[in-house]
C-alpha cells in the first residue's frame, strides 16, 4: 500500500439496553467526541469521515442522509458502508483504506446501532433470503445453537465449558467501564439460565445494546505528529463465504474465518499465532462462537479449543488473552461492535485498557469481525511499524 | 425449457420507534403543551436552526440553548400535489411549503392550508394551525395558513 | 448519559410494513414451481464438482460455472444431520407478529443429495436424534401451495 496507517484516536458510548436520551444521531456524535478528544485534534483536522451502521435494526435508511452535522460529515467527503456483524469493522477497514491511498491524512471512522429502536431477531430473519430462508430463520440463536450442536458433537466438549468462557467474559466486563452486562456471574448462573434452543442458554448470547464507536485514523507522517502512541495497522483483510453454499450447507474446504487469519498471518510471518500474537478481540455474538472458533483462527489445534477454557488459557492473565474487554458476548451495538474490537485491541496496544489491560506485555494484538453472509475481517496491530 | 417467470409476493413488517433525544423532547413538549415553536440557537455561528439538532454542522459546537421562533414565518417555496398516492398523508389537491419562521434561520417543511393552490406564492407570510389534541411531534402544527 | 428524574423523552412509534414482489428467477423458480405443482423436490448437479445445488442455481457457488441443464429429482426421503427444540419465540418480519417454532427444526440430507432446513412432526425429545430417517409431508391438494417451502407441512419419521 502507499502510506502506512496507524490509529491516533479511539472513542466509544457507554453501552446499554435503552438510550431515550439521544437520538441515532446524538449516539454518535458522543463517540465522535470521544475519538476526536482521544486524538487530541478537532473536526477541522479530518479530512474525510466513513460512517456505518444496520439499518434493518432502526428500520430508517440512509441515517448517513441527515447525521452529517453529528458525525462531522458536513461539506467532507466520505462514505456510508453496510456489512451485518462486521460493519464496524468494514467501516475501519474503509477509514484504513482512504488513509493509505494517499488521498487523506486524517480520516474519522464511526459506527452505531440503536437498538432500543427496533426487533434485533426480526430484522435479522430480513437478512434471510425470503423465498428460502425466512420463513423458519431464528436469527442469530439459531445460527449459534448450531454452532455449538455441532461443536459438542464433534470435540466432546460440555456445557460447562462455554460456561467458564462465559464467566470469563463477565469479569472482563465487570472490570471494563463501557461493558453493557456486568453480571458477576457464576458458572451455575450460567448454566441454570434459561434455554433458547439446545444448547443455547440466554447467557450464552450476546445482549441487545445501544451504542457507537469512533477511531482517528492518519497516514504515518501526520499520525508520528498527533501522537505520542501510535498504534499501527499493520494489515487488514476481508474474506467473503458464498452465501449459496451456506444455504445448501456444501461446505467449502475452509471457512471466512479459517481463510481470513490464515491470510493474515501468512502475510506478516505469523506462524504461531498464540505466540506471537500478544491479545486478540474475537468477534463472538455466542460463547458457543467463541469456544468453536479458537482452531478457526489456529489459535489451537482442532477440539481443542474446550480444553483451553479449562486451563484459562485466554484469561486477562492467561497465556493467550481472548476477549479482555468482555467481547460481544457481554456488549453487543451491532453496528459498532466490530469496531470495539479494534478500538479495545487499539488500548491494549497503547497500555491503556486500564482495568482490563492484560497481564501479558502487548506489542501486537489481532481482532476479528463475523457476520452477514458468512464473512469475515482481520487485523493486526502493532506498537512499532 | 422456458417459463413463466416465478414471483413471490412478500411483505417486511416490524414494528420501529424513534428516540427523538433530550434536546428535540424538550422542544417538542413545548409545541405539545404550550404551542411554543422552537428552534436551537448557535452562538457562534449565529444561526438558529429549526427543527432543532445538538450539534451545529458548521462549526462543531454543541447546541443546548433552546429559543422561540414564533408560529409566523415566510413560504421560500412551495409545491401542489394534485395526484393521489397512497403514501400522501392526504387527499389532492394540497399544497407542501418551504416555511422560514420568523426566528429560524433555516427552513421548515410542512402544509399550506386554508388557501387555494392557485393563491399560495413564494414570500407569502404563514402562521402555525395547531391541532387541538397535541401528541408531541411536529403534526402538532396541522399546517400553516395565510397570515 | 445523564437522565434526571422525571425528565420526558418522547418516542415516536414507527409502524412499517413495505410490500415486496420477490422474483426467484429460472432456476430457483423452477425448484419452486416443482414443490408447487408436483410436490417433489428437484437440484441440479454442477457439470464441475458434481455438488447437487439445492435450490436449483444458474452459477455453481464453488466452481463459478454455469451449470446448464442436469436437473436431479432429489427425494421426498432423507436423513437427519441435526435439529433443535426451539423454546423461544422470535418477531417474524412477515408478519410482524411473534411466530412461535411449536416443533422441532432440522437440518435435513435427501436421499438424492441435498440439505435442507425444516421442521420435523415428531415432538418427544426422547424420540429424536441425529440420523432419523424422515419424509416429507406436502399439504393436501387444494389448501393453496404457495411455492416456496412452507407447502411443506413438516418432515415425519419412517417407521422401520
Amino acid at each position: 500500500m502507499a502510506e502506512r496507517v496507524a490509529i491516533v484516536g479511539v472513542g466509544q458510548t457507554y453501552h446499554r439496553s435503552r438510550r431515550p436520551d439521544v437520538n441515532q444521531v446524538e449516539l454518535m456524535n458522543e463517540a465522535v467526541r470521544a475519538a476526536l478528544d482521544d486524538a487530541q485534534l478537532t473536526l477541522r483536522d479530518i479530512d474525510a469521515v466513513v460512517m456505518g451502521n444496520m439499518e434493518l435494526f432502526e428500520g430508517n435508511y440512509l441515517v448517513d442522509m441527515w447525521a452529517s452535522d453529528g458525525i462531522g460529515s458536513y461539506l467532507k467527503p466520505g462514505m456510508k458502508i453496510t456489512t451485518g456483524g462486521t460493519t464496524g469493522a468494514t467501516v475501519s477497514c474503509a477509514a484504513f483504506n482512504h488513509a493509505a491511498s494517499g488521498l487523506f491524512d486524517v480520516v474519522l471512522a464511526v459506527a452505531f446501532e440503536k437498538q432500543d429502536e427496533g426487533d434485533t431477531t426480526a430484522g435479522l430473519n430480513s437478512v434471510s433470503d425470503p423465498l428460502w430462508r425466512r420463513w423458519i430463520a431464528t436469527g442469530a440463536m439459531g445460527a449459534f445453537a448450531r454452532v455449538g450442536r455441532d461443536y459438542i458433537r464433534r470435540t466432546g466438549c460440555k456445557e460447562e465449558h462455554a460456561a467458564m468462557l462465559r464467566v470469563k467474559a463477565d469479569k472482563g466486563a465487570c472490570r471494563n467501564p463501557y461493558a453493557h452486562l456486568k453480571l458477576n456471574l457464576t458458572i451455575e448462573d450460567v448454566m441454570n439460565s434459561r434455554m433458547l434452543m439446545w444448547p443455547m442458554r440466554l447467557l450464552h448470547m450476546c445482549p441487545t445494546s445501544v451504542g457507537a464507536a469512533a477511531l482517528v485514523v492518519a497516514s504515518e507522517k501526520r499520525a508520528k505528529q498527533i501522537t505520542k502512541k501510535p498504534v499501527w495497522v499493520k494489515d487488514w483483510v476481508t474474506v467473503h463465504e458464498e452465501s449459496a453454499t451456506t444455504w445448501s450447507m456444501v461446505r467449502p474446504g475452509e471457512t471466512s474465518l479459517e481463510k481470513a487469519s490464515r491470510l493474515i498471518y501468512q502475510r506478516n510471518g505469523i506462524t504461531k499465532p498464540a505466540e506471537e500474537i500478544d491479545v486478540a478481540e474475537i468477534y463472538e455474538p455466542s460463547i458457543w462462537g467463541e469456544l468453536a472458533w479458537y482452531e478457526q483462527y489456529h489459535f489451537c489445534e482442532p477440539g481443542e479449543g474446550w480444553r483451553w477454557a479449562e486451563k484459562g488459557v485466554t484469561d486477562m492473565e492467561g497465556e493467550f488473552p481472548v476477549n479482555p474487554s468482555g467481547g460481544v458476548v457481554a456488549t453487543n451495538p451491532i453496528g459498532a461492535t466490530a469496531m470495539i474490537r479494534i478500538v479495545e485491541a487499539a488500548l491494549q496496544v497503547r497500555g491503556d485498557a486500564g482495568e482490563h489491560q492484560v497481564s501479558r506485555p502487548v506489542r501486537t494484538a489481532f481482532t476479528t469481525a463475523w457476520g452477514g453472509s458468512n464473512w469475515t475481517v482481520a487485523t493486526l496491530l502493532t506498537k512499532s511499524l | 425449457m422456458r417459463q413463466e417467470p416465478f414471483v413471490v409476493p412478500g411483505k417486511l413488517v416490524v414494528p420501529y420507534r424513534y428516540f427523538v433525544g433530550r434536546l428535540a423532547s424538550k422542544a417538542l413538549i413545548a409545541l405539545r403543551d404550550d404551542k411554543k415553536v422552537m428552534g436551537v440557537r448557535c452562538p457562534t455561528c449565529n444561526l438558529t436552526y429549526m427543527p432543532p439538532r445538538s450539534t451545529c454542522g458548521r462549526c462543531f459546537s454543541k447546541l443546548e440553548e433552546l429559543v422561540e421562533v414564533g408560529d409566523k414565518g415566510t413560504v421560500l417555496t412551495y409545491t401542489v400535489v394534485y395526484h393521489k398516492e397512497p403514501v400522501h398523508p392526504m387527499e389532492p389537491p394540497f399544497v407542501y411549503g418551504l416555511i422560514k419562521l420568523d426566528g429560524a434561520d433555516t427552513a421548515l417543511p410542512h402544509f399550506i392550508g386554508e388557501v387555494e393552490p392557485e393563491k399560495v406564492s413564494i414570500g407569502m407570510k404563514v402562521q402555525a394551525v395547531f391541532k387541538d389534541k397535541r401528541e408531541g411531534n411536529i403534526l402538532d402544527i396541522k399546517y400553516f395558513k395565510p397570515q | 448519559m445523564t437522565e434526571k428524574a422525571g425528565e420526558e423523552f418522547l418516542v415516536m412509534p414507527i409502524p412499517l410494513e413495505l410490500p415486496f414482489q420477490w422474483a426467484a428467477g429460472s432456476y430457483h423458480g423452477r425448484t419452486l414451481r416443482e414443490i408447487k405443482d408436483n410436490n417433489r423436490f428437484v437440484g441440479i448437479r454442477c457439470p464441475q464438482c458434481k455438488s447437487i445445488l439445492f435450490p436449483a442455481a444458474m452459477v455453481c457457488p464453488l466452481c463459478h460455472v454455469k451449470v446448464g441443464e442436469d436437473w436431479v429429482e432429489l427425494g421426498e426421503k432423507g436423513t437427519v444431520e441435526d435439529f433443535a427444540i426451539v423454546e423461544m419465540s422470535v418477531l417474524d418480519p412477515s408478519t410482524g407478529k411473534e411466530r412461535v417454532e411449536s416443533q422441532p427444526q432440522a437440518v435435513i440430507r435427501l436421499d438424492g443429495g441435498a440439505v435442507m432446513e425444516h421442521r420435523l412432526e415428531e415432538k418427544d425429545p426422547q424420540k429424536l436424534r441425529v440420523g432419523m430417517r424422515v419424509e416429507a409431508v406436502f399439504k393436501p391438494e387444494g389448501e393453496g401451495g404457495k411455492g416456496d417451502l412452507t407447502d411443506i407441512l413438516y418432515f415425519r419419521t419412517i417407521e422401520k
